[in-house]
C-alpha cells in the first residue's frame, strides 16, 4: 500500500519564478496519473519535487503516509525513468539495472532473479547484458531504462516523458508496451508528457496544469467530455475545440442571424458567454435539427478520413466567426454553402472573466 | 552586338579569416610564416641538443661549429658519475607526481562543490581563486620559509610538496569546474534516485566520466612542479634532494675558471625530456585544459 | 544555520565538506604568507637586532621611499615588464593569426608552439645564456659572419644589451603561450561574421580592427593580466641568466627582495618590499578587471 499524495506543493525560485504554485493531488496504488500541459506548465517541476531532486518552498509530499517532504531521493523508494534515459556511460546494461539494488545491499541472487525477470518483461536479450548504453539502439536504451526502474521494486514509479525521443513508430508501439506493463505492476505511477495522446490513452487518471495550477483531474473521459475550464477545452482534443466569444441577449446568443439557447441551469445571464464545440460535434444539418448555422466554406484540409473544413458565418457584430468542422468524406455539400448543425448536448460554455465551465451541459436528448 | 557583363559582385570564394596587411600573398608568405614559427620555437632546446653531444673542442670553437665533427656521450655520463643526476631525476620525478595527485584529489571534490553545489558565498571563493593565480611566487617565499625554518622541514620533500599542490589548486579547481558543468545533469539525477550519496557519487558515477578532463589537469600540473625554481631553490639546499632545474643551474665545473657547458647542456636536455615526451603525446589536451580555464576567467 | 533537515541544507553542508581541504591548503600558503608580511613589515629584524623582532611602525616603508636601489629596481622590472608584454601580445597575435589559417602540419605546429611555455624557465635561461655567450654564443657567431660586428658582443656584460637578452628570452618563452590563447579566441568568432562584413565591402585590415580586435578583446586582457603578474615576478629566468647584473642592471623586484631576505637577512624590509608589490598587483588586477566587464558589456551588446 503506496498511496502518492501531495498537499498544497509550492515551488518558488524568484518572486518572478514560480512554476509550481500550489498542486494537490493523490495517486492510488493502480492508478497511472499522466501530469499534463504545455512547456513551463510545471509538470517537470512537480515530478522532481516527488523524486526529491528539488524540495518544495511549501507543502507536503507523502508516499503511503510517510511525510518524505524532505526525503532524500534515495531514502523514497521511487524508480524514475528519465526523458533522456541517463544511463550510466561507463557501465555495462546489467550494471546499469542492478546499481540501484547494490547500493541498498540486496543479495546478488535476488539482485540476478529480478535482472532476469525484468528482462524478460521488457524483451531485453542476454547478449545486450554485457554491452555499454553507448552500443544499444534508442529503443534498447529506452527498455533499460524502464528496466532499471522495475527492478527496483519502488513505491512509486515516476517517468519524464519517456517517449519523445524516440521516432513516431517506434513509439506507438512502446506505449501499448508501457500500458500492458504498468497495468500489471499494482504501484501508482506520475508519468509527465505534454502529448495528449499520450495521457489520453495510458492514464486512468489526467492532471491537466497550466501556470503552475491543476487547471483539471478527472478521467481521461471526462477531461475530454466535460472540461472544466477555457484551458483544458482547448489543450485538449485535436483538432481543437472551436471556441466563440458570443453576446447574450435574453435565454439566448447570436451566431451571426442564428439563435442558439443558452442552457438550462444558468442563473444569471452575462453580457458575454463563450461557446465551444468540438470540430468532430460539428455536423451537416439534417432536417430534424432546430439548431442551425448556415456559413460559407473558405477551406478544406483533407484529413484522410475526414476533411477539416473552415466555415465564415456572417455576424452584424464581429464581421465574421469561423467555425471547424471535422467532416466524414462520404458526406458532400453545396460547394460553398453549407448548413451546419451543433447538437446542444456537446455544447460547453463557459465564463468570459474566469474561463471556467459555467453550467454541466445538457442532457443528450433535450431539446428547445 | 556585345552584350554587356555586370562586373562580378564583390564577393569572397571562401570565408577569410583577417590576415595582417603585411601579408598580401598568402601562398608566399604562409609557409614561410609557419616555417619561421616552428624554427623560432624550437631553436634553443635544439641548440642545447647540439651541444649536449659535442666534444668540448667543438663546444669551445671559434667561429661557432654548428654540427658536430664528432658525436659524444661524455657530458651525460658525466652527470651519472661526478654528479647524482639519477637523484635529481628522481626528486623532480617524486615530487612532481605527489603534489599532481594530492592536487587533483582535493581539487576535483572541490571543483564539484563549485560546480553543482552552490554553496553559500561560491561566487567569493572563485573569484579569490581567480585572483591567487596571479600571485607570484616571490610574494609567498617569506611566510613560507618562516613556516619551513619553524618546522624543521628544510630539506624536506614535504616543502616542496605542499606550496606546489597549493599553487596548482586554483588551475586544478577551475579546469575541472568548467568541466563538471558541462556533464549532463541527468546523470546526477538518476544516481541520486538510485541512491547514491555524494561521494559514492563522485567516485563511482563522475570521476570514470571526468578521467580526460583529470588527465589534462595532471599534466598541467605536473608541467608546473618540475618547473619550479625559487622554492626548490630556497628550500632545498642538500644537493642529493634537490631537483632538477636547481641542480642544472648549479652545475659547477672542475676548475673555477672552467664553466661545463657540455654538461649543463646535456642537463638541460634530460631535463626537458620528460615534458618534451608529455607535449609531443598530450598536445591536444594540455592547450585544452589551458584555454578552459582562461576561458572561464 | 544550516538545517540539515531540509535537502538545500544537506546539500550545503555536503558542499564545504568537499571545499574545506582545498580552502585550508590554500588559506596557509597564500592568505597566510601575505598576511604576515603584512604584520613583519611593521617590524625591523636583520642583523642589526640579531634577528629579533623589533617593532619599528612604518620605518621600513619610510626606507623604502628613499632606497634608491628599490626605485632602481622597480623600474627596471616596469621597462621588462612593458617590453616583453608589448613584444609577446604583438607577435603572439601574429602567430596566432598565422596558425587559424589551415594548412598541412598545422599540428606538428601547435605541438612545437606548446613547448616553450613547457620546458622548465631556469633550464631555458640556461640555454639561452649559453646563446648570448660573449665567446662562444650562437648570436655573435650569426652576426659575425653576417658581418656586422668583428668581435664579440657582451651581451650578459653590458647593462643595456643584458636586458635586451633577457627581455628577448622572455619574449621567446611565452609568446607561444600567448598565441595560443589569442589562437583559441579567434577560433570562437565566426566566420559568418567576417563575410558579412566583407560583403559589406570591408578589406581584409577593417576585418581586423572592427571585428577581430573588439571580439578577442576579453581574451587579450585576460592574457595581459596574466602576463603582467608574471612578469612583475619574473625570478627564474633573470637569476639564472644573469644574476641581476651587470652591475644591477637586470636585477628586477622579485630578485631584490630575495637577495634582501637570503643574503642579507633583512626580513622586516623584505616583508614591507612584498607588500608593496602585492598592492601593486592588486591594483593593477583592479584596473583589469573594470576595462575587462567594460569590454565584456559591449561585445554582449554586439
Amino acid at each position: 500500500m503506496a498511496r502518492l499524495e501531495l498537499i498544497n506543493l509550492n515551488k518558488t525560485y524568484t518572486p518572478k519564478v514560480i512554476p509550481v504554485k500550489d498542486i494537490s493531488l493523490t495517486v492510488e496504488d493502480d492508478e497511472f496519473l499522466s501530469l499534463l500541459g504545455p512547456s513551463g506548465c510545471g509538470k517537470s517541476t512537480t515530478l522532481r519535487l516527488i523524486a526529491g531532486l528539488e524540495e518544495p518552498t511549501r507543502g507536503q509530499i507523502k508516499i503511503g503516509d510517510e511525510d518524505v517532504t524532505y526525503k532524500r531521493p534515495g531514502d523514497r523508494n521511487i524508480a524514475m525513468v528519465f526523458q533522456s534515459y541517463a544511463l550510466y556511460p561507463h557501465m555495462t546494461v546489467y550494471e546499469n539495472l542492478c546499481s540501484g539494488l547494490k547500493l541498498k545491499k540486496t543479495p546478488p541472487e535476488e539482485i540476478k532473479r529480478r535482472v532476469s525477470e525484468s528482462a524478460r518483461v521488457l524483451g531485453l536479450d542476454e547478449t545486450l547484458m554485457s554491452r555499454k548504453p553507448g552500443q544499444l539502439s534508442g529503443g534498447q536504451r529506452q527498455r533499460v531504462a524502464v528496466g532499471r526502474a522495475l527492478v527496483r521494486r519502488p513505491h512509486v514509479f515516476l517517468l519524464d516523458e519517456p517517449l519523445s525521443n524516440l521516432d513516431a513508430l517506434l513509439r506507438e508501439k512502446v506505449r501499448a508496451d508501457l500500458k500492458e506493463l504498468f497495468a500489471s505492476q499494482k504501484v501508482p505511477v506520475v508519468y509527465v508528457t505534454h502529448d495528449q495522446t499520450e495521457a489520453m490513452t495510458l492514464s486512468t487518471k489526467v492532471a491537466v496544469l497550466d501556470q503552475g495550477y491543476v487547471q483539471q483531474l478527472d478521467s481521461p473521459e471526462r477531461i475530454y467530455t466535460h472540461p472544466a475550464n477555457l484551458f483544458v477545452a482547448g489543450f485538449v482534443g485535436s483538432p481543437q475545440m472551436n471556441l466563440l466569444t458570443l453576446r447574450c441577449q435574453e435565454r439566448h446568443v447570436m451566431l451571426g442571424d442564428f439563435r442558439i439557447n443558452l442552457p438550462e441551469g444558468l442563473t444569471t445571464v452575462p453580457p458575454n458567454i463563450v461557446l465551444g464545440i468540438r470540430p468532430e460535434n460539428v455536423r451537416i444539418a439534417q432536417a430534424e435539427d432546430t439548431q442551425t448555422v448556415k456559413g460559407r466554406v473558405y477551406l478544406v484540409e483533407n484529413l484522410g478520413m475526414h476533411y477539416l473544413v473552415s466555415v465564415r458565418i456572417q455576424d452584424s457584430q464581429a464581421g465574421s466567426i469561423t467555425i471547424r468542422a471535422l467532416l466524414p468524406t462520404n458526406q458532400a455539400w453545396n460547394n460553398e454553402e453549407i448548413t451546419l448543425a451543433l447538437p446542444p448536448q456537446n455544447l460547453h460554455w463557459f465564463d468570459v472573466q474566469t474561463g471556467e465551465a459555467v453550467v454541466k451541459r445538457q442532457m443528450v436528448g433535450a431539446r428547445i | 552586338m556585345t552584350t554587356l557583363t555586370h562586373p562580378p559582385a564583390e564577393r569572397p570564394s571562401t570565408p577569410t579569416p583577417p590576415r595582417r596587411g603585411k601579408f598580401p600573398v598568402k601562398k608566399v608568405f604562409l609557409p614561410l610564416a609557419v616555417v619561421l614559427v616552428v624554427l623560432f620555437c624550437l631553436a634553443p632546446a635544439l641548440w642545447q641538443l647540439l651541444t649536449s653531444v659535442k666534444v668540448n673542442e667543438d663546444i669551445s670553437a671559434v667561429p661557432t661549429v654548428y654540427f658536430p665533427t664528432r658525436y659524444t656521450l661524455s657530458h651525460y655520463i658525466e652527470l651519472f658519475v661526478r654528479r647524482p643526476f639519477w637523484r635529481y631525476i628522481l626528486n623532480s620525478a617524486f615530487v612532481s607526481v605527489t603534489s599532481t595527485a594530492i592536487s587533483l584529489a582535493i581539487g576535483a571534490p572541490a571543483a564539484y562543490a563549485l560546480a553543482r553545489l552552490r554553496p553559500w558565498g561560491g561566487k567569493v571563493i572563485l573569484a579569490s581563486i581567480l585572483i591567487v593565480t596571479l600571485f607570484p611566487g616571490i610574494l609567498l617565499f617569506l611566510g613560507l620559509l618562516e613556516i619551513i625554518q619553524a618546522l624543521h622541514l628544510g630539506n624536506n620533500y614535504l616543502a616542496l610538496i605542499i606550496p606546489y599542490t597549493a599553487i596548482n589548486l586554483p588551475l586544478t579547481i577551475l579546469v575541472l569546474r568548467s568541466f563538471f558543468e558541462q556533464l549532463p545533469k541527468d546523470l546526477e539525477d538518476a544516481a541520486k534516485v538510485d541512491g547514491y550519496n555524494t561521494w559514492q557519487m563522485l567516485l563511482q558515477i563522475l570521476l570514470p566520466m571526468t578521467l580526460p578532463a583529470l588527465v589534462t589537469t595532471g599534466i598541467l600540473t605536473f608541467i608546473f612542479a618540475w618547473n619550479e625554481f625559487i622554492f626548490a631553490l630556497t628550500f632545498i639546499t642538500r644537493d642529493e634532494m634537490k631537483t632538477i632545474p636547481v641542480a642544472a643551474a648549479q652545475i659547477g665545473g672542475a676548475s673555477v675558471f672552467e664553466i661545463p657547458y657540455g654538461p649543463i647542456a646535456a642537463a638541460t636536455v634530460l631535463g626537458t625530456l620528460p615534458l618534451v615526451l608529455l607535449v609531443l603525446f598530450f598536445q591536444r589536451k594540455i592547450v585544452q585544459g589551458l584555454t578552459a580555464g582562461a576561458v572561464k576567467g | 544555520m544550516i538545517n540539515l533537515h531540509t535537502i538545500r541544507g544537506r546539500e550545503q553542508r555536503t558542499a564545504w565538506v568537499l571545499l574545506l581541504p582545498a580552502l585550508i591548503l590554500l588559506l596557509f600558503v597564500f592568505a597566510y604568507p601575505i598576511g604576515r608580511a603584512f604584520w613583519l613589515s611593521l617590524f625591523t629584524k636583520n642583523l642589526g637586532t640579531e634577528l629579533q623582532p623589533v617593532f619599528s611602525g612604518l620605518y621600513n616603508y619610510v626606507r623604502m621611499a628613499g632606497d634608491g636601489r628599490f626605485w632602481q629596481t622597480f623600474w627596471t622590472t616596469t621597462v621588462f615588464t612593458t617590453s616583453s608584454v608589448v613584444l609577446e601580445l604583438l607577435l603572439g597575435m601574429g602567430i596566432a593569426l598565422v596558425l587559424n589559417q589551415k594548412f598541412l602540419g598545422r599540428n606538428f605546429v601547435r605541438t612545437t608552439a606548446i613547448l616553450p611555455w613547457a620546458l622548465p624557465t631556469a633550464l631555458i635561461g640556461l640555454a639561452w645564456a649559453w646563446i648570448f655567450n660573449d665567446q662562444f654564443g650562437v648570436v655573435n657567431d650569426l652576426l659575425r659572419r653576417i658581418g656586422i660586428i668583428s668581435t664579440g658582443i657582451n651581451w650578459l656584460g653590458d647593462p643595456g644589451l643584458a636586458m635586451l637578452a633577457v627581455i628577448l628570452a622572455d619574449v621567446w618563452k611565452t609568446t607561444p603561450f600567448i598565441s595560443i590563447l589569442l589562437l583559441a579566441g579567434l577560433q570562437s568568432i565566426s566566420p559568418d561574421l567576417y563575410e558579412a562584413h566583407s560583403i559589406d565591402g570591408a578589406k581584409p585590415w577593417q576585418n581586423f580592427t572592427r571585428i577581430t580586435l573588439p571580439l578577442l578583446m576579453p581574451q587579450i586582457l585576460i592574457a595581459v593580466l596574466f602576463r603582467f603578474a608574471q612578469a612583475f615576478g619574473i625570478f627564474d629566468l633573470i637569476a639564472v641568466m644573469t644574476g641581476g647584473g651587470p652591475g644591477g642592471a637586470t636585477e628586477v623586484v622579485s630578485l631584490y627582495i630575495y637577495s634582501t631576505v637570503m643574503r642579507y637577512l633583512d626580513f622586516g624590509y623584505g616583508a614591507a618590499l612584498v607588500v608593496v608589490t602585492f598592492l601593486l598587483l592588486i591594483f593593477a588586477v583592479a584596473i583589469a578587471s573594470f576595462f575587462l566587464s567594460r569590454s565584456r558589456a559591449k561585445t554582449s551588446r554586439a
